[in-house]
């Protein structure tokens, strides 16, 4: 609702199953929850996408085929998808069904797009978190389906789909689970001076955290003793958000169609105004003023940025 | 089983992996990965130097295949890929960039294109895949479901440092502080990663971007569960040095020539940073546990020395799993034919039950095959015709196939313990009849049977592991 009333042209939803890669206690829809936020939207013309994008193993086939038939009985108007035995579900099964290709498809480049188009007639992909802007441009040019870009919110350090951080060191995957770092796993162990260990499943994730830097323990925003370099900490990624507001303007003019803004794991304030923000700066592209009004816009997301440091992630090539 | 090995990483540098090569030659290796899978700036393999390596390989008598990138960034990756794909006998697609090549080449979905589960596998098959990596994660139970569903052969990883992810900025150059851009391959100086400690506990293996286990994963002692579970081949991926021993080491484990528990102290001893293979059994991956050998499970084989002669109607008695007649290494026990019968009647059953086979068995019109035993001059007979399979008894009457053999044989080809082309061209089953249905009983039947016979072995054999 919130996101719905902020601006959004689109929002996306999950259910409460293991069908999407946000399966985290006390997210997502209820079936009824879903047809509710589905009316609610269409109301006031923003469009709904549920999400269905782990890979299942067998065991879990019947309920991404029943997410799927769920998405249509409650009128989505499209469904995101990554594993091919869905993929093939959505398209057999709801012909006129249209299908977003998931960031975990691990789609960046126009070959695959062409596939997952002739194949399964995909309307859109949306981009994993690893193409630089002149990527992300030169793949524009090479095709002609929609593209979404993530612009504000968690940055995974590896390649979409691709990890198994979090299930190497807890045994459950994420890839088909849909939870990474699952809580059951996380230990805060006290020690000396108000310190904690943070562990995931008995493995030390981070061997000193301050009182007021406690996060959450996520395998890649770990610190680990590099052995080759002298015990040096090796962290994958420092804790920081994804933040792409000051390249709006180059990832409109490279042709992206669709910001994606990380929604779902967030309290209602922080969907309110960073979609407003954002909705705000997309709508101010035309004004000659608007470098100015995005260097604002940037300046007051500070507040909800997670670390409180913001990042391009790897579209500036990082 | 068949033994492959993965592509080395290119940074080793030509000279580094031409001695690797050559000494891969000397190995028991059926198949050989090359290429750069990781990082496309320091690819090595330029068509000139993959034509050397190729040529030292063939000349071994390996197959070769070239491996294509995990994430390819920029769109002339694939031109590139498509240039190597024409100079060796096939491909591994590592990325969805890759698939439309399958049309073209013979080709292998590897172990990054996210197969989690059989619909997807053979989904992977229908557009030309020829057979499919399984993702590094999937324990037993989900292996053994796709290798027993998969259409296609299935290759699982049993051996090496295992990937765990691949990120977009180099993590060797970014423990020095640099971007990937101009990193100087800084790679190159650590071919073996750089080791990243979790407390005291060595976690993570960085290489370029990818991440890989510090511990070698290492499945030697689970061989037996895998080829229950249908699996064709078994992959080992490269460590600097040994690579060629740990291969021996395995095809001897394999052949039967070496106990699993001599072979695993043997690897012990060249892979110094420890051994892991909990993603196997469903725990976190950084675990190393023996698997579960059940004591009782030798008393069932007693039991089976001497086979009770039942009707076709009885309940069939326990067969001896594979795992069994692995660990008791070709003991005398044979299956009887009557057991046999048993066995393949029920798997008949439960094949009439699944429209997936009832469509595979589409082809077939009033086909009769009929195994004979050699030992007992006993037979049956096993007819497809209407989408259904009917096992009877058969002492005399038209065949279209007849395949003779001892009682071991028969169920070693049946089971998939033999190669049916194997046991025909060593002389140890005689076919009569037309050897054309012969082939299409083998190609489609068999393999079916095969596949439905794992399937069952898998599950009885958990349920019997929870019985216990």
């Amino acid at each position: 609702m919130a996101a719905v009333d902020a601006g959004a042209d689109s929002v996306y939803i999950g259910f409460r199953s293991p069908t999407n890669l946000r399966n985290l206690p006390g997210l997502n829809f209820s079936l009824d929850q879903a047809g509710e936020a589905v009316r609610y939207a269409h109301r006031n013309g923003t469009k709904v996408c549920v999400v269905v994008n782990t890979h299942p193993t067998n065991q879990q086939l019947d309920d991404c085929f029943g997410a799927i038939d769920d998405a249509c009985d409650i009128g989505a108007d499209a469904v995101i998808v990554a594993d091919l035995a869905v993929l093939e579900h959505a398209r057999n099964k709801h012909q006129h069904l249209e299908i977003h290709l998931s960031c975990s498809a691990g789609v960046t480049d126009p070959e695959a797009v062409r596939f997952y188009q002739e194949e399964f007639g995909v309307a859109c992909v949306v981009l994993p978190r690893v193409l630089s802007l002149q990527q992300i441009a030169a793949l524009r040019q090479q095709t002609d389906v929609l593209l979404e870009v993530m612009v504000f919110g968690v940055l995974c350090a590896n390649y979409d789909g691709n990890c198994c951080l979090s299930s190497f060191i807890t045994g459950t995957s994420a890839n088909s689970i849909g939870a990474c770092s699952p809580a059951r796993f996380v230990q805060f162990e006290e020690t000396a001076g108000d310190r904690v260990v943070l562990k995931l499943n008995g493995v030390v994730i981070d061997g000193s955290v301050g009182p007021n830097k406690r996060t959450y323990p996520m395998p890649c925003k770990g610190k680990y003793g590099n052995l080759s370099r002298s015990g040096r900490l090796h962290t994958f990624q420092d804790p920081c958000c994804l933040n792409a507001l000051p390249l709006l303007g180059e990832l409109a003019a490279a042709g992206v169609n669709i910001m994606k803004i990380e929604g779902r794991q967030r309290s209602l304030a922080y969907v309110r105004s960073v979609t407003n923000v954002w909705r705000n700066a997309i709508d101010a592209l035309d004004r000659p003023d608007n470098v100015t009004t995005r260097m604002f816009e940037s300046m007051s997301l500070e507040p909800v940025l997670e670390g409180m440091a913001g990042t391009l992630g790897a579209l500036n090539g990082g | 089983m068949k033994i492959s090995v993965g592509p080395a990483p290119s940074h080793w540098g030509r000279k580094k992996i031409r001695k690797f090569y050559r000494e891969l030659a000397e190995s028991p290796a059926d198949h050989v990965y090359v290429g750069e899978t990781v990082c496309a700036e320091r690819s090595c393999f330029s068509p000139t130097f993959l034509t050397g390596l190729c040529d030292t390989l063939r000349r071994a008598g390996k197959q070769v295949f070239a491996s294509s990138l995990i994430l390819v960034k920029e769109s002339e990756r694939f031109c590139a890929f498509r240039e190597l794909a024409e100079l060796v006998d096939g491909i591994e697609i590592n990325s969805p960039t890759f698939l439309s090549l399958a049309r073209h080449h013979f080709a292998i979905g590897g172990a990054f294109l996210h197969v989690h589960n059989s619909v997807t596998a053979n989904s992977m098959a229908a557009r030309k895949v020829n057979k499919i990596v399984l993702p590094h994660e999937l324990g037993l139970d989900t292996i053994s479901l796709i290798a027993g569903r998969c259409s296609v052969p299935v290759e699982v990883v049993v051996h090496g440092h295992i990937p765990i992810g691949i990120s977009a900025a180099c993590q060797t150059a970014r423990s020095f502080r640099r971007n990937g851009e101009g990193c100087g391959n800084l790679c190159g100086r650590y071919p073996e990663g750089m080791v990243l400690q979790a407390g005291q506990k060595p976690l993570f293996r960085i290489e370029g971007p990818q991440t890989l286990s510090a511990a070698t994963y290492c499945l030697v002692e689970c061989l037996s569960q895998l080829a229950e579970a249908g699996v064709d081949t078994v992959r080992i991926l490269p460590q600097l040095n040994h690579t060629a021993r740990i291969v021996r080491i395995y095809r001897d484990v394999l052949d039967l020539k070496t106990d699993c528990h001599d072979a695993l102290k043997e690897l012990k001893a060249v892979c110094p940073s420890g051994l892991c293979n909990g993603w196997f059994l469903g725990k976190a991956g950084w675990v190393y546990e023996s698997p579960h050998m059940p004591s009782r499970r030798v008393k069932s084989h007693a039991r089976s020395v001497m086979p009770n002669r039942k009707p076709l109607d009885a309940k069939p008695q326990r067969c001896i799993s594979e795992t069994d007649r692995f660990a008791l290494k070709n003991s005398c026990w044979v299956h009887s034919t009557d057991d046999i019968i048993c066995e393949v009647a029920r798997l008949a059953e439960t094949m009439n039950r699944d429209s997936r086979f009832v469509k595979e068995l589409a082809g077939f019109k009033r086909t009769r095959l009929v195994l004979s035993a050699t030992d007992t001059g006993r037979g049956f007979l096993i007819l497809l015709d209407k989408q259904r399979v009917t096992v009877r008894p058969y002492s005399d009457g038209p065949f279209d196939v007849r395949i003779r053999a001892s009682e071991q044989i028969l169920w070693d080809v049946l089971s998939g313990r033999m190669d049916a082309d194997a046991a025909f061209f060593s002389g140890k089953a005689g076919v009569s009849g037309s050897l054309i249905t012969a082939f299409r009983v083998k190609n489609k039947f068999l393999s079916l049977l095969q596949k439905q016979l794992a399937c069952r072995l898998a599950a009885e054999s958990e349920s019997f592991c929870k019985s216990e």
